[in-house]
């Protein structure tokens, strides 16, 4: 049993990341390998929300705004402006972040609800702009004609070659999260999602660590927003409305909050569920509500907790490292936290 | 100067309705710790009630006033007990994150049941206008301010008068001493949210005959209902009717001498001037908080 363990802690990775790679011979039918594309995009999304409200406490009700700022400015200077597609990856993230700088200036000194509101305000705000500032975003109509990126001269239109592209910026996102919340800067943030006042007496500058993961977290959102904009080549508003926030924020709680398989898998399930079930039809955001609340009721860390539990048994150790004691959950008992 | 009048007067009718979902929003708050972020859509649901009850079973408007409240009282005890009892002593981000989740499932449920088109409800009290002293006038408008004050006056009788009201009083202010004083504490979370329930229920019935029955239309006004309690400050009761009227008073004023497309950015315009400016509202306690 010893060897077996041993085993699987060397090759877990490896294993992982091969039927990663493998993923798109798998999938039969090119429908669904464009639904398992989406389903990495909403991963790296739900992974960007979980810095901001799993690991910071800062809950954003109107996320898919920044999402939706990434896809429209790729969008915009890769069709109006002719600029390479790379570019506008690249400035999708970099305008994303500077939103959230300008709504973070006067919301980060607010306390958790506070900016949840101011959120829910920017989101509706944006949306109305996407929908009547008709000579940039082409309103209802949208931007039709996005291109697909190149590389080398090889096309990554088709969704096999594009997954790749997902893949890689999928991983990146990946890694770059779990070294932030391991650094100096990934305890501060922890610091203040369990007690922002605590943090602060322990010389944590609060509004300083709560401004660099939002702009960490909108980087990544916009440039997964300009991610779902080149794959299904065409941007309107109505893929950015509320309920798609809501959404979002589902894939992080059922995920597990401040999990990053569990994002990644949240991500994933809930884009995939709704294909397979699509009898049910309307009902999918119904059940996403349900299951948000039966999963904060029931099993608060969601899908990672289960996954760090298998893991745990596989690897025959149920880990304790130094990670696990900084995010385990703080309850208490009069309601402050 | 008529002019000025009429805008006035039509904001405060509006601003009544926003200042009866404020105080959903303030009485759940200082029972609960986090914002309700279902409570717009309870707006939402005594409109749905309100046209169940007059237009699809056929009841007159005095039974089906009554059986639509009943309606709203029993789903907010359900949506209580069923999703906020068991995170009683769990802490505010789980609350948050729950109330978030039945929002979005109310919303949507409703959607799925009745489609998401809007439904057209008839007048209650008569659209007719009528001359007043060289001012044009609407009755629903009048009664909807009437109604509107006067259940926000008998809630604050209730809770300064009645044993109930000042043992629910007692919970919001400190729960474990409320609770060594043999204060029912869980039947008063129940009592909070079902009169808060019924209170946003009743606001969407006055709502209805006004703007069309959708299943939207809880955000929409619980984002006014929001507004209007920051404004007022978010612990005060009569903070949140003055934030409300307020709210209700300047969007008429921006509609009528500007443009009814500005009407609808002003709620979000206040949300952000007020978070910025005057976190604590108009009359709300600067929270001093504790480790």
């Amino acid at each position: 049993m010893k060897t077996f363990h041993k085993i699987y802690r060397v090759s877990r990775i490896w294993i992982l990341l091969l039927f990663a790679l493998t993923l798109p011979y798998w999938i039969p039918n090119n429908y669904y390998l464009q639904v398992a594309n989406l389903g990495m995009i909403f991963a790296i999304l739900t992974l960007s929300l979980n810095i901001l409200a799993g690991y910071t406490g800062l809950f954003s009700v109107g996320f898919i705004a920044f999402y939706g700022i990434g896809a429209y400015t790729s969008a915009i200077v890769v069709t109006r402006l002719g600029w390479s597609v790379w570019v506008g990856f690249l400035l999708a993230g970099v305008v994303s972040s500077l939103f959230s700088f300008l709504l973070g200036l006067p919301t980060m000194r607010l306390r958790g609800m506070y900016f949840a509101v101011a959120t829910l305000a920017f989101g509706e705000i944006t949306y109305q702009v996407f929908l009547n500032w008709t000579s940039i975003t082409g309103g209802t109509k949208g931007i039709k004609g996005v291109p697909s990126p190149e590389f080398f001269g090889i096309s990554l239109r088709p969704y096999s070659k594009y997954f790749y592209l997902i893949l890689i910026v999928l991983v990146i996102v990946i890694l770059l999260t779990r070294n932030l919340i391991n650094s100096r800067t990934g305890r501060a943030m922890l610091a203040i999602r369990e007690n922002d006042i605590a943090a602060e007496a322990m010389g944590v500058d609060v509004p300083k660590f709560k401004m660099i993961a939002f702009l960490i977290a909108t980087f990544f959102a916009g440039v997964a927003g300009a991610l779902y904009g080149h794959e299904v080549r065409y941007v309107s508003p109505e893929s950015f409305v509320n309920a798609e926030s809501a959404a979002v924020l589902a894939m992080m709680v059922v995920g597990g909050i401040g999990s990053i398989p569990g994002s990644i898998l949240g991500g994933f399930v809930l884009t995939m569920l709704p294909e397979y079930l699509r009898f049910l039809g309307n009902i999918r955001l119904v059940i996403y509500g349900a299951a948000i609340v039966a999963i904060i009721i029931f099993a608060p860390k969601g899908l990672g907790g289960l996954i760090e539990w298998i893991d745990g048994l596989l690897s025959g150790t149920i880990k304790r490292g130094t990670h696990k004691k900084i995010t385990e959950k703080v309850e208490d008992k009069n309601g402050h936290s | 100067m008529n002019f000025f009048l009429q805008q006035l007067i039509q904001g405060i009718s509006m601003g009544a309705l926003y200042g009866l979902i404020a105080i959903g929003y303030v009485l759940i708050y200082n029972a609960w710790g986090v914002l309700n972020f279902a409570q717009g859509d309870m707006v939402m649901i005594g409109a749905f009630a309100i046209l169940i009850a007059h237009v699809f079973m056929g009841l007159p408007l005095l039974i089906a006033f009554p059986v639509a409240i009943l309606m709203c009282c029993i789903i907010g005890f359900l949506v209580e007990i069923s999703a906020f009892r068991p995170l009683i002593d769990a802490n505010n981000t789980r609350r948050l994150i729950a109330t978030i989740g039945v929002g979005i499932f109310l919303r949507n449920l409703i959607r799925v049941v009745f489609g998401a088109d809007p439904y057209p409800f008839p007048s209650v009290f008569g659209n007719t206008a009528v001359e007043i002293g060289g001012l044009t006038i609407i009755p629903q408008n009048i009664w909807n301010t009437v109604i509107g004050f006067g259940l926000v006056l008998l809630l604050s009788i209730f809770l300064k008068q009645t044993v109930i009201g000042k043992s629910m009083r007692a919970t919001a202010q400190d729960r474990e001493a409320a609770r060594l004083m043999g204060i029912n504490v869980k039947r008063n979370m129940s009592i909070t949210f079902i009169i808060s329930s019924a209170l946003g229920g009743f606001a969407g019935m006055l709502i209805s005959p006004v703007f069309f029955v959708i299943p939207t239309l809880g955000t929409l006004m619980g984002n006014k209902g929001f507004a209007g309690a920051l404004l007022g400050g978010i612990t005060s009761n009569p903070g949140s009717m003055i934030g409300g009227i307020s709210l209700g008073v300047l969007e008429s004023f921006g509609a009528g001498y500007f443009s009814s497309s500005v009407q609808a950015s002003i709620s979000f315009g206040v949300l952000f001037l007020v978070l910025i400016f005057l976190p604590a509202g108009l009359l709300g306690k600067k929270e001093s908080r504790k480790v």
